[in-house]
């Protein structure tokens, strides 16, 4: 497995460390149901057969977050964005969860 | 308080002399140097001021910042990539002996400047086992085909981290490296590259 | 039954008779339109279960599916580890269990599992390191689990070919739990297949779910690639698909699904003659009685499916086993796989009810399902039976992760390819 950094171009696995899911959304700890929402957001995962959006990062190369969406059975890749770029534009287009 | 001059001393010893090491017969295939003498600077643009940073170094220095692994060169300062919108400047430190000063002068407001001379150390590796030795600790294809003079890539060399770019066709390649990685790193180079028969001349 | 009892007299008037009266280890039945317990999941805890639901809680109609054949998935992919060497009360008394039940194991299904207590051995190369093996090895002996805390001399005696001077990593000792050992891993899945179904358990392969049907919020039966089959009760024991074949409940688990790795080498000589775990260095080994040496590490590390690896973990765990041991630099790598492993999000299982009536979970066994196998079918088989959970597993409940009482051996927190 590969992945293509957009900063850096295409480089070998070892270069990059996971974290996880990148579809979790901390919750506003002032919401009514805040509690259980916390606990989904920290344990509760969909942990998809198939396209996964997972947050990695280019730890040997640019230390740029990368939101790579990829099949866990495959290993096909087929997006990665640097997380900034993402974040901002689910700011700007409010489509966080 | 008596005056005190700091000393400047390589991070490994082993490059501060002349020496063969590993084969013996026939020409070294590896020539390795430090490379001392010279001020590392990096810069980090401040939030949404990358654009006029890059304007900014145009009119002062003559060249624009590149935005891909790449390095670039004018009048004795070479810009290397560094990740978005980060950036190292190396100079000669006879000609600029502050040069973070210099450029935080300059530039500062659009951009952080800090002085890495004594946080990296630079090594040059050329010769005609170049890439082969290089290719041994370090994930990229270094092909002319994908990897030419003035190209740079941010990646790790046997588990080290390290900026590496071209300098010419030779091929000559330099490493930067963190100063207490050096000799770790002069480690993996010097035991893989021994069977090729390594010079080393010392620093320049 | 299609099997007859193992023994000596057995084996010899085989001998003589050319081995043409063995029968198949299992019968391969249809599947019943309905049964009283079904078990999703052939692997080694599904069968365990089944087992000891029939044998010990004296259930008779049950079926195990399986999606492909038995052995196909963990039971067989793993490194054949046994052990009970845990700190925490949750979980000391659940894998000492485990290992009673593996020293009676062959005679209990009069099948030839290879139990080898050869002894496991935990490397350390520090005085932190050393005073945390102090205190794992203090809370084993206060659970009556054998603990013994060998020097570097100690381990030396065990061991003189480990590289004890590594700048890095000096051994310094290590914890060593005698009772600790290995077992043939493929015999574990055909012992319990065919000791269940000598109860009469159904063993149906090649029987993949394709759903889980509810009624009023009650679990009734399961749709699957051979029709639909009723149930009274189901239990999941999916392993790296629990949070697939869970989903079609519609429930979502604290579960990732990641891969880990394992080698065998080619056959040499005898070379170790006990388990030895490097975790500084992300490396274990041991040896198979066919020569092989079988060693693993660390996960690759990402959400995965695929029951196949990446490089720089092989690098990864090959280096480990050149800092530990130098002595198998020449030795030629033969084969490496990968199993799909069901990480919990604290490091620890889950065997438990779910929210849904009739509908049982047995899960995230992270990289350490093997060792637990007879425990958690025990367990397992228990908790379908009564509907209470088995006294030594209390603590592995489905909703400690809401209510803070998580099982956290390596203190790594909600970061499943850490555990």
């Amino acid at each position: 497995m590969r992945i293509t950094c957009p900063h850096c171009g295409n480089r070998s696995l070892d270069e990059f460390i996971y974290l996880g899911d990148a579809t979790v959304q901390r919750p506003d700890p002032a919401r009514p149901d805040a509690l259980a929402a916390f606990v989904d957001y920290v344990y509760q995962r969909e942990n998809p057969v198939g396209r996964h959006r997972e947050l990695w990062y280019h730890n040997a190369g640019c230390h740029a977050w990368l939101v790579v969406t990829r099949d866990v059975r495959t290993h096909e890749i087929f997006g990665v964005e640097p997380a900034k770029e993402v974040s901002l534009s689910e700011k700007t287009t409010g489509a966080a969860r | 308080m008596a005056n005190r001059t700091l000393e400047l001393r390589s991070a490994v010893p082993e490059l501060s002399r002349n020496s063969r090491i590993g084969r013996q017969d026939g020409p070294a295939r590896l020539v390795v140097s430090e490379m001392t003498g010279l001020s590392v600077v990096s810069i980090a643009a401040r939030k949404g001021q990358s654009g006029s940073l890059q304007g900014a170094v145009k009119k002062l220095f003559k060249i624009e910042l590149p935005n891909t692994p790449r390095r670039v060169e004018a009048g004795g300062v070479a810009f290397l990539w560094a990740g978005p919108d980060q950036w190292i400047a190396i100079t000669d430190m006879a000609v600029h002996p502050d040069f973070d000063r210099e450029l935080v002068a300059k530039l500062g407001k659009f951009a952080s400047f800090t002085d890495q001379g004594d946080a990296r150390t630079l090594i040059r590796v050329s010769g005609p086992a170049s890439r082969e030795v290089i290719a041994t600790g370090v994930p990229l294809d270094l092909h002319p085909r994908a990897f030419q003079p003035d190209d740079v890539a941010l990646t790790h060399a046997s588990h080290i981290a390290v900026t590496i770019w071209q300098i010419d066709e030779e091929p000559t390649f330099v490493f930067a490296v963190a100063r207490g990685f050096a000799r770790s790193f002069w480690h993996w180079l010097s035991d893989s590259g021994s069977v090729h028969g390594i010079e080393v001349s010392p620093g320049t | 039954m299609a099997n007859d009892r193992f023994s000596i007299f057995k084996v010899i008037s085989e001998a003589l008779g050319g081995h043409k009266g063995w029968q198949p280890m299992w019968r391969e039945p249809e599947p019943k339109p309905a049964y009283d317990v079904i078990i999703v999941g052939g692997g080694g805890h599904g069968l365990a279960a089944a087992y000891y639901l029939a044998k010990v809680y004296g259930v008779k109609n049950i079926a195990v599916v399986e999606k492909g054949w038995i052995g196909s998935g963990n039971v067989g992919r793993n490194t054949t580890i046994i052990r009970s060497n845990y700190l925490l009360p949750g979980n000391v008394p659940f894998y000492e269990l485990s290992m009673k039940l593996w020293e009676g194991l062959e005679q209990d299904f009069n099948y030839n599992a290879m139990i080898s207590q050869r002894g496991i051995i935990n490397l350390f190369h520090s005085d932190a390191q050393r005073d945390a093996y102090v205190r794992r090895g203090n809370a084993m002996r206060l659970h009556g689990v054998d603990a013994e805390l060998l020097d570097a001399a100690g381990v030396k005696k065990h061991l003189p070919f480990l590289n004890f001077t590594n700048n890095r990593f000096p051994i310094q000792g290590g914890l060593r739990q005698a009772r600790g050992g290995t077992v043939r891993h493929d015999a574990v899945a055909w012992g319990y297949a065919r000791g269940a179904d000598a109860q009469g358990v159904d063993i149906i392969q090649s029987c993949e779910v394709t759903g889980i049907r509810t009624e009023k919020g009650r679990a009734v039966g399961i749709e699957t690639t051979r029709g639909y089959i009723g149930a009274k009760k189901i239990g999941l024991a999916c392993a790296g698909n629990s949070s697939r074949v869970a989903s079609m409940a519609g429930l979502n688990l604290p579960i990732e699904s990641h891969v880990l790795q394992a080698f065998v080498s080619e056959g040499i000589k005898p070379f170790i003659d006990t388990v030895v775990t490097f975790g500084a260095g992300h490396f274990y080994i041991s040896q198979s009685d066919k020569g092989g040496l079988v060693f693993g590490g660390d996960l690759d590390g990402y959400n995965s499916y695929a029951q196949r690896g990446n490089l720089p973990t092989i690098e990864d765990v090959c280096e480990g086993g050149m800092a530990l041991m130098p002595a198998i630099g020449r030795v030629r790598l033969l084969r490496h796989w990968g199993g799909i492993m069901d990480m919990s999000m604290d490091g620890s299982p889950i065997i438990d009810k779910t929210p849904i009536d009739g509908l049982y979970l047995n899960a995230g066994w992270c990289y350490g399902g093997f060792k637990a196998t007879p425990a958690s079918g025990f367990c397992f088989a228990h908790l379908l039976a009564k509907d209470e959970m088995h006294s030594v597993g209390t603590a592995y409940r489905l909703d400690r992760f809401a209510t803070g009482h998580t099982i956290d051996e390596k203190g790594v927190g909600a970061q499943p390819n850490l555990h």
